[in-house]
């Protein structure tokens, strides 16, 4: 028989920090002249990523496609075998996944597909792109570019890639298996916008039939390296009881949803707020930005960052294809613990006072009109 | 292996131990009837678990749980309230006392304040779902669709003057009767004691005695068609769904999953685009097929004539569904996906077995039978049309 008490204290043990991760090692193999990385697992889901990747993209913000996906597309389905693909800022990777041989095999039906990819000429390329070009791209809608813009971008995008592999398997991979030959000169012609552009000025796109207005705020921070945007990030936008997320949807009732994400040269924050509240949601964000810059950031929210951090390496340590795509991302097998080693340095090492006051850009898309922005620093692109 | 309890406090619990990562991952589903429940306070009381109780002050919860490695989200149905937990294994207790905070003494906490306050937060949310392609407007077809029917016409969000008359007595009439542990179902995987777990709930939670659930009716179609001026060009359908656990959900699920590839629809005349989705109960439920096109009329006759006979390569639907499966064996949150599928569709003395028949659920092959039974639920006579476009081409009633 169960003797049943409730309890109404809270739990008299303290709640224990997360601690850093043991990261799994990675094997380096060469085949070919082609790395190969080699992650040990225990379980049946098998995973390997390959990248093609090209220096003519490095650093920027989007990649080309035109047609390159719908080429990848048309593979035919493998049984046991899922695929997809991911533009990088220097080329793209195709992570096949599943259960059994075929996984290692399938990747060679890329391959042979990749190698079968016909760019369509585009004559007389701008050399430019230009405010309105992006204005252009955001109306027609989920962040494409034009096809005009696509071209222009695409026709510059021919180049010699280099191939490598991350493998997240039992069994190692054989030689003939493995072997990803470089594909030469792949041009791929359908743009893909990584994440918004940044936009020179503030803007709107008056979109009057749009319920609320979308917002996305830039906010560039001098002198802070990126390990500490990163944490930043977290401390402002992550979560409801983020800074953000307190301020203006738990405070102020101005919001439903309102986050940030570090993109790797700024802070992003995006909301969608009523018009009439426009001003205000301006101003709270405003303000937050303000208290952080006068006041600083508590110990207390540094752990919490610390903690959302290495919350996220667990739950990339779960997951195969979050693993491989991690390795994959740092360009070297050791990439990822220095990655965590860096950022928990800076978690360490972060000045809980003397942050700077960020620049901002501002971009809005609804139905916003120019007197809706008095004494902000926007201007119409129209 | 999955164990199964029904605690003395009628709770049920369902745990797969895994302890590739040392975190827990909890879902905890408060059913609810519907048709007992005024619109919109299901989710208000939702938003309200994130505030305060009688022992937590406003922000605590959500500090507690970042500083334990971990988050709390939650959603709300039109019949269940789905709470989503993580945190680290070393920090279980704090959870399930957070967990019998929001359960047992949410209604002691709540504030005039609080409640204000998320009211202009489901302000925001109702204008920011109309932002979302087919959120909010599926969910109105789905209301308006099965308008006498006692569970699926009933509001998840409610309208605004819901909201604005919305207390604290309604909040706390609500979280007495159903956020109980009577009512709840917990979903558990990973670095998890079964025992160690079962005697925290046992603590936390005090013993009550068991509630018999509330039997539906079968879902029955309404048969209405609407009509609102649009430049869209999209046209919803909302058919009746199988009831969970029948072969007809399984074979209705390869015909939705199908339909929705590429190079289905590719292959039919005048549709553009299919997005599609269902939600599938014991007593039925309803699926929507989310189509863009141009030319609305001819786009219907070519999935009619695409649904008279369904070219279905069931073989390769078999070999997907084993893939997702065993895919989402991986992750804590996948198991508690799995798990959640079972405690759906079985009864609880199958639930032990939840793995080996995820995988194995859709290895029998449709009979010619079974077959006609699924598409029996595919006629497109019997759905509810909207069409969101330039012209009135249905002479349907505005939406």
């Amino acid at each position: 028989m169960w003797w049943v008490f409730t309890a109404f204290a809270e739990p008299s043990t303290p709640i224990q920090p997360l601690e850093p991760p043991t990261l799994p090692s990675v094997e380096v193999l060469t085949f070919d002249n082609q790395e190969v990385w080699w992650v040990d697992s225990h379980s049946a889901w098998q995973v390997i990523e390959t990248c093609w990747t090209s220096d003519y993209l490095d650093g920027r913000w989007w990649t080309l496609e035109s047609g390159f996906r719908e080429h990848i597309q048309t593979v035919q389905f493998l049984p046991l075998v899922s695929s997809d693909l991911d533009w990088q800022s220097d080329g793209f990777c195709i992570r096949v996944q599943g259960v059994g041989e075929r996984v290692l095999s399938s990747i060679q039906v890329y391959e042979q597909t990749i190698q079968t990819f016909r760019p369509i000429k585009v004559s007389e390329p701008k050399q430019s792109l230009t405010l309105r070009d992006l204005h252009q791209d955001w109306l027609e809608g989920e962040h494409r570019l034009s096809k005009r813009v696509q071209r222009q971008l695409w026709s510059r995008f021919t180049q010699s890639f280099t191939v490598r592999s991350v493998v997240y398997s039992q069994q190692r991979p054989v030689a003939e298996i493995t072997t990803v030959s470089s594909v030469g000169n792949v041009t791929t012609n359908l743009g893909k916008d990584r994440g918004a552009p940044s936009f020179d000025h503030s803007c709107m796109i008056q979109q009057a039939n749009y319920p609320q207005v979308a917002v996305s705020i830039d906010t560039t921070w001098r002198g802070l390296t990126s390990p500490e945007q990163r944490l930043l990030n977290l401390i402002l936008g992550n979560g409801v009881r983020s800074r953000l997320g307190n301020s203006l949807r738990e405070e102020l009732g101005l919001v439903y949803s309102i986050g940030s994400h570090f993109t790797g040269e700024a802070i992003r924050i995006e909301y969608t707020v009523d018009v009439s509240n426009l001003l205000s949601s301006l101003d709270a964000v405003e303000q937050v930005l303000s208290d952080i810059h006068q006041h600083g950031v508590t110990q207390s929210e540094i752990n919490k960052a610390r903690s959302m951090f290495l919350l996220r390496q667990y739950q990339i340590l779960e997951d195969p294809a979050s693993m491989v795509r991690i390795h994959g991302r740092f360009n070297s097998p050791q990439g990822w613990d220095q990655y965590l080693q860096q950022t928990l340095q800076a978690i360490d090492a972060l000045r809980t006072h003397g942050l700077p006051m960020p620049q901002m850009q501002v971009l809005l898309t609804g139905p916003v009109e120019p007197f809706d922005f008095q004494g902000l620093p926007c201007q119409s692109i129209e | 292996m999955i164990t199964t309890l029904v605690l003395t406090n009628g709770m049920r619990v369902i745990v797969a131990p895994n302890d590739k990562v040392p975190m827990v991952e909890v879902e905890i589903v408060y059913q609810f009837d519907p048709s007992s429940v005024p619109d919109g306070i299901p989710h208000l009381t939702e938003h309200l678990l994130f505030e305060t109780t009688a022992n937590i002050a406003n922000g605590d919860m959500d500090r507690w749980f970042r500083q334990a490695g971990g988050s709390s989200t939650a959603s709300t149905n039109w019949d269940e309230i789905r709470i989503h937990d993580l945190i680290s294994s070393a920090n279980l207790e704090w959870l399930v006392y957070i967990e019998a905070e929001r359960s047992l003494r949410l209604c002691q906490g709540v504030t005039a304040e609080n409640l204000e306050n998320q009211r202009q937060v489901i302000a925001n949310e109702l204008f920011s779902s109309a932002l979302q392609a087919n959120g909010e407007v599926a969910d109105r077809l789905r209301r308006k669709s099965f308008s006498l029917h006692p569970a699926l016409s009933k509001e998840v969000m409610g309208q605004i003057y819901d909201i604005e008359n919305s207390s604290v007595e309604g909040i706390c009439g609500f979280a007495d009767q159903w956020l109980q542990p009577t009512k709840a179902t917990w979903i558990v995987s990973g670095d998890v004691e079964v025992e160690r777990l079962q005697a925290l709930l046992l603590s936390y939670f005090p013993s009550e005695g068991v509630v018999s659930n509330s039997t539906m009716p079968i879902v029955e179609n309404e048969q209405h068609r609407w009509y609102t001026e649009s430049d869209q060009q999209r046209l919803l359908l909302a058919f009746a769904a199988p009831p969970t656990d029948s072969q007809a959900e399984s074979i209705s699920d390869a015909i939705m999953y199908t339909l929705t590839q590429p190079q289905t629809w590719h292959e039919l005349p005048h549709l553009n685009h299919i997005q599609g989705w269902s939600e599938n109960r014991d007593y039925g439920g309803w699926m929507v097929l989310s189509i863009e096109t141009e030319h609305p009329q001819e786009a219907l006759e070519s999935l009619n004539q695409w649904l008279q006979e369904p070219s279905v390569n069931w073989s390769a639907w078999q070999d997907r569904q084993y893939l997702l499966s065993t895919r989402y064996m991986e992750t804590n949150d996948g198991r508690v996906a799995l798990l959640h599928s079972c405690v759906d569709h079985l009864p609880v003395a199958q639930w032990e077995n939840c793995f080996t028949w995820q995988q194995e659920r859709y290895l029998e092959l449709p009979t010619s039978h079974s077959l006609e039974v699924a598409l029996a639920y595919w006629n497109i006579e019997q759905a509810s049309w909207l069409w969101m476009g330039p012209d009135n081409w249905l002479n349907g009633e505005r939406f």
